[in-house]
């Protein structure tokens, strides 16, 4: 492919319509042919506002309890085994924070999978430990929120912990229920979001 | 007369403070990013086509000062108060901003409304309620406690309540809604991808939802109502553990004259079928909450 | 080499649990914008930090270890794409209103979200390729060694990636 035919093609190929014999040339040519590069850097260069993404993301729930178990359990072999597909949640929504100041909720509505009652264990220490602390950051906020707004933020968690425990006990009555394990996930998710939410409240100016 | 015997009475009469009347007006760019702080009281958005912003309204004595700043691509405006925390007088702002501007609101009690807006609203209350109209690009809003309500084809919409209700009026795009206590109630619905979730707050969603779309419903408690078209093309899943589940679009009854046919509640497996080609997903799961799938 | 990687690789988990604090955050960050979901990140995230863990010992220190963990992350990745095939992805981000105020607001969170979804939904390739050059700063020459695909590639691929995200945000 001619410098001139690359330029002619670059449109399609940012399309995807060059079939596959043309876009392999299109990248072959940019391989040594840096004035082409150049050209199409400057039609289309950086987007401006990337620079403002995060390059750091903590993930929702606390990973390391799950990796450690991990590594005990590896410690000695040599040979790299491909864990199962641990589900993190079946719940539809986690929370991301960004260092930024822009938290990013990334929304999926798959089919929830099966989890072993192992993991919901984990899962719940993970939420719990979460709860605790987001609870004992409301606590500082309190002096700052009204009565009155303490007060519904009190009646929506008693209404959470209700349906938490409900769930809880009925999985403790049938714990290889997967629908029962992604329930309490689900309810701890909603426990720890209102939390979220009440703290903010308190700490907004 | 000694003007040290006067001074006392002088200082008694002390002249009312008088109600603060705001009317200003700064130029602005189009998709300007300006934020509104009213904590009690009233804040009404308005779009329009001009490249400015127009404020008007009243502040009560005690209520506070107005404050108003910004240019070009930026402004802020609002209610600025002594004691951030406890009820004070309501302030009112009426608020003209360029249609395609990205706002964020904060409210305490305050109610908001908002319309004609094709931006972005973010929009934050403990228990005001919060009302907007109008096909924005992006759409959140949070109270803890008081009533949203969303009428128009939002791209996206972020809604979360507590013990309000959510109301959805013509929800088009992608839209995710969970409450505690508070309903969720959607009416001409034809999304794309919706998420609508409850502890004990009933869940009522009309409508349809576009093939390749996805609705999925959760809830502990409540009662979820889904009136759908009878031809939906679509995937179901539902499963409720301990409570019933009724399908009625076939219009096959039991033989009983029962227009709804009872599935039987899983305790450890979700209920799956397809109708027509499948092409929609609809996703129920509740605890104890009764799920009816109905015609409209 | 850190003191920490050295005692990671004697086998002091402790050491290696503040590696993994230290790191967690850019190496997450990375693998939520390759796989686009969350769920499949968080899985990705402990895949990488267990192969850490595994293959620590093969580390000299040539490069700093957060690039080496980014390795891992998109070897990590790319054996899931040949292991599942393409699933699909639901993909929407959000701006939380109001948690941190932003002085400026030269990028409100409606860009952000606009961006991170545009991205998301970029084809496999062009996506990977402008995550690892425009997000973390790769060079093309890098970023074919870790991919395993040409640098012609690459850069053909951040045309693409650069030209759909401006026509997805218009």
């Amino acid at each position: 492919m001619t410098c001139q035919e690359l330029r002619a093609r670059a449109d399609a190929y940012a399309r995807g319509e060059l079939d596959p014999a043309d876009a392999a040339a299109f990248e072959a040519h940019l391989e040594s042919c840096s004035a082409c590069e150049a050209a199409l850097s400057a039609s289309d260069g950086p987007l401006p506002d990337v620079a403002g993404l995060s390059r750091s993301i903590e993930p929702a729930a606390d990973l390391w309890p799950a990796i450690r178990e991990r590594v005990a359990a590896r410690r000695g072999r040599s040979a790299w085994i491909a864990p199962p597909r641990w589900a993190l949640a079946a719940a539809a929504v986690l929370l991301i924070a960004l260092s930024s100041g822009v938290t990013a909720v990334l929304l999926t509505s798959r089919e929830p999978r099966a989890m072993a009652t192992g993991n919901i264990s984990a899962l719940e220490a993970q939420y719990s430990a979460v709860s605790e602390d987001l609870t004992g950051a409301l606590e500082q906020a309190r002096s700052r929120l009204s009565p009155e707004t303490m007060a519904t933020i009190e009646r929506n968690l008693r209404i959470i912990d209700a349906a938490l425990d409900e769930t809880r006990q009925a999985l403790a009555r049938d714990p290889a229920n997967p629908a029962l394990g992604q329930m309490v996930v689900a309810a701890w998710r909603q426990k720890v979001d209102l939390l979220r939410r009440a703290t903010a409240l308190g700490t907004e100016t | 007369m000694r003007l040290h015997r006067c001074l006392p009475a002088l200082l008694l009469v002390a002249p009312l403070a008088a109600q603060q009347k705001i009317e200003r007006r700064i130029a602005i760019a189009p998709d300007a990013s300006i934020r509104i702080h009213n904590l009690v009281g009233s804040i009404r958005i308005i779009g329009w086509d001009r490249d400015s912003i127009a404020v008007t309204g009243s502040v009560p004595p005690g209520a506070g000062s107005f404050y108003m700043g910004g240019a070009g691509r930026g402004a802020k405006l609002g209610i600025e108060r002594q004691d951030e925390v406890k009820q004070g007088q309501p302030a009112t702002l009426e608020v003209r901003v360029p249609r395609n501007a990205r706002l964020w609101v904060k409210s305490a009690s305050a109610t908001v409304e908002a319309s004609g807006l094709t931006g972005e609203l973010e929009c934050s209350s403990v228990d005001g309620s919060i009302r907007v109209e109008g096909s924005l690009r992006l759409v959140i809003a949070e109270s803890m406690e008081g009533n949203i309500n969303v009428a128009g084809a939002m791209s996206v919409a972020r809604l979360k309540g507590g013990g309000g209700t959510i109301t959805l009026r013509g929800a088009r795009g992608d839209v995710l809604a969970t409450t505690v206590g508070g309903a969720i109630v959607a009416t001409d619905g034809a999304i794309t991808r919706a998420h609508l979730e409850t502890v004990s707050g009933t869940i009522a969603y009309d409508g349809t939802v576009s093939p390749r779309g996805t609705l999925d419903v959760a809830t502990h408690s409540g009662d979820v109502t889904l009136r759908l078209p009878p031809d939906i093309s679509a995937e179901f899943d539902l499963g409720s553990f301990d409570g019933s589940i009724l399908y009625g679009l076939s219009g096959k009854g039991e033989g009983k004259g029962k227009s709804e046919e009872a599935l039987k509640p899983f305790r450890g497996k979700p209920i799956s079928f397809s109708t027509g080609a499948g092409e929609a997903r609809i996703i129920v799961r509740s605890f104890k909450g009764e799920i009816r799938i109905l015609k409209p | 080499m850190t003191e920490l990687v050295r005692r990671a690789q004697a086998g002091d988990s402790d050491a290696f649990a503040a590696l993994y604090r230290a790191h967690v955050g850019k190496v997450h960050a990375l693998c939520l914008r390759l796989a686009g979901d969350a769920h499949d990140a968080a899985d990705l995230t402990q895949d990488v930090f267990i192969r850490a863990w595994e293959s620590l010992g093969s580390f000299r220190g040539e490069s700093a270890l957060g690039t080496w963990l980014h390795r891992l992350a998109v070897n990590a990745f790319l054996g899931t794409r040949r292991a599942s095939g393409r699933r699909e992805r639901r993909v929407v981000s959000v701006a939380e209103p109001g948690i941190h105020e932003r002085g400026g607001e030269t990028v409100s969170p409606g860009t952000k979200l606009d961006l991170e979804w545009a991205i998301a939904k970029l084809p496999d390739g062009a996506r990977m390729v402008f995550v690892l050059h425009d997000i973390e700063g790769y060079q093309h020459g890098e970023i074919a060694e870790m991919t395993g695909i040409a640098s012609g590639t690459s850069k053909a691929q951040l045309f693409r990636a650069r030209r759909l995200l401006r026509e997805a945000l218009e």
